[in-house]
């Protein structure tokens, strides 16, 4: 009994320390306003802006307001977001986490969380400048849209220079490389066949027997193969590989890259 | 050879297979654990370096204050420079070494907060932009310390267990993959210190 309480007990406080920090939004979205202090329509333009950003240059920023950071510290719940949401592109650890927690009855606070690649160019000085001296001037004056739309007119342009690259861009030569050794295999693998074929002594109804598995063999192989190319086809033309799902008509984000990418850089301040 | 005997061979060649290659998936599992938590320690290592280097910019700003009292300087130079000199191989970091590391590296975030406080009482020191800066430097890296120092208990953490559990166990006892050490928590360790901020 008491080693079932104590399961019960380790169960609990491991879903109490995953409780912390919000679920990832499904369909995932750039733009979180759980402590509403955004309009509708201020929200969907803020969205299409980083949308826009991310598919032109792959570096996602990702927006979420809290009424409450659970005990935690800006730095370790804004941290938090961006490990386990996965603000990142897939291939590179180019996320930014923007956390701001209105001021109520606590005070305000706002943490700029960046990825380790993006760390370079927007170094901790540079962050907590954009939040001391971009934002929170606005937010004193309860302008939270007017503050972050501020201070996305300094991030983007940094963090632009540093990493942009369409994300639709595939990799041509590994694609090229990997058709070729498709095609050679296959044909070795036909040779094989039907060398082996001319060796058999067997009787003729056999023989024909055998052949008529070798064919079914082959063509299956041929089809699976014009299958996969296909599938290829329709990927280059798409949003490249990775990035499926989540889709949802509305926002249009492909989705976030993956747990991890962050390292505790960033900066922040309070009001 | 005649039929059955290659039939006997290739259930016995099976059988083989059946058993080694998840041996092998086990085996590069347990290594790519193993090498992801020497990876992480490296990055401890890393922000801890990136702290030491800051703090002889530190003095030396501080220093340029006129009247500072000396005591404190001393004791961060002193600090840093044991901090420094206990290096931790990151491939057998033994729990006595990582104790020791850790033991000058508390010393070192103890007097450098010392001397914060003590900068308190300068606010002509405090108000230029080199010292803000090399705060906000500061702080910056102990927020990274915190963060690397969470990501290598949880890559050791994650490792320690899959040497434990059946039946990896007895590939990590075949080849020798020993438990690792990992930070013990000191109290409030995993929390980074508090720097204020006052920019206005």
């Amino acid at each position: 009994m008491k080693k079932l309480t104590a399961t019960f007990l380790l169960i609990f406080t491991f879903l109490a320390a995953f409780a912390q920090i919000p679920k990832a939004p499904n369909p995932p979205r750039l733009v979180n306003d759980f402590a509403h202090v955004l309009t509708k329509p201020q929200i969907s333009e803020l969205e299409q802006r980083l949308v826009a950003f991310n598919d032109s240059t792959s570096n996602v920023i990702c927006l979420v307001t809290v009424n409450s950071l659970n005990d935690m510290s800006a730095e370790e719940f804004a941290y938090e977001i961006g490990d386990k949401w996965g603000v990142r592109s897939k291939d590179k650890n180019n996320g930014v986490v923007i956390l701001i927690k209105p001021k109520t009855d606590t005070k305000g606070e706002v943490r700029i969380e960046v990825g380790y690649d993006l760390e370079g160019v927007l170094p901790d000085i540079v962050a907590n400048d954009i939040a001391n001296d971009t934002m929170i001037p606005y937010f004193k004056n309860n302008d939270y849209y007017g503050g972050i739309n501020a201070a996305l007119n300094t991030i983007l342009p940094i963090v632009a220079g540093e990493i942009s690259y369409q994300r639709d861009k595939t990799n041509t030569v590994g694609e090229v490389i990997s058709a070729i050794v498709i095609l050679a295999s296959i044909m070795v693998f036909v040779i094989i066949l039907f060398k082996g074929n001319n060796r058999n002594n067997g009787d003729n109804d056999d023989k024909r027997r055998r052949n008529v598995w070798k064919w079914l063999l082959l063509l299956s192989l041929l089809s699976g193969s014009s299958s996969r190319n296909s599938n290829n086809n329709s990927n280059s033309g798409g949003y490249g590989g990775g990035y499926s799902g989540g889709y949802d008509g509305g926002s249009g984000f492909g989705g976030f890259g993956g747990i991890g990418g962050f390292g505790g850089g960033g900066g922040g301040g309070s009001w | 050879m005649s039929k059955r005997a290659i039939i006997i061979l290739a259930i016995v060649g099976g059988i083989i297979l059946l058993i080694i290659v998840p041996f092998i998936g086990m085996y590069n599992g347990l290594v790519g654990k193993d090498e992801k938590a020497a990876e992480s320690w490296a990055q401890v290592q890393n922000v801890y370096q990136r702290r030491a280097d800051l703090v002889p910019q530190l003095v030396a700003t501080v220093k340029g204050a006129a009247d500072f009292e000396k005591s404190t300087l001393t004791e961060v130079v002193n600090a840093r420079a044991a901090a420094t000199s206990v290096t931790v191989d990151p491939a057998n970091a033994t729990p006595e070494q990582l104790k020791a590391f850790q033991a000058t590296q508390d010393q070192l975030s103890s007097s450098l907060s010392r001397l914060l406080v003590t900068i308190e009482r300068y606010p002509e020191l405090k108000a230029t932009k080199n010292f803000q800066d090399l705060q906000a430097q500061l702080a910056g890296t102990e927020n990274r310390i915190a963060v690397e120092r969470k990501k290598f208990n949880e890559a050791v953490q994650d490792y320690n267990k899959a040497i434990r559990v059946f039946p990896k166990n007895m590939v990590a006892g075949m080849f020798g993959f020993e438990k690792r050490a990992y930070f013990e928590a000191t109290p409030g360790a995993e929390k980074a210190p508090e720097i204020e901020f006052n920019f206005d």
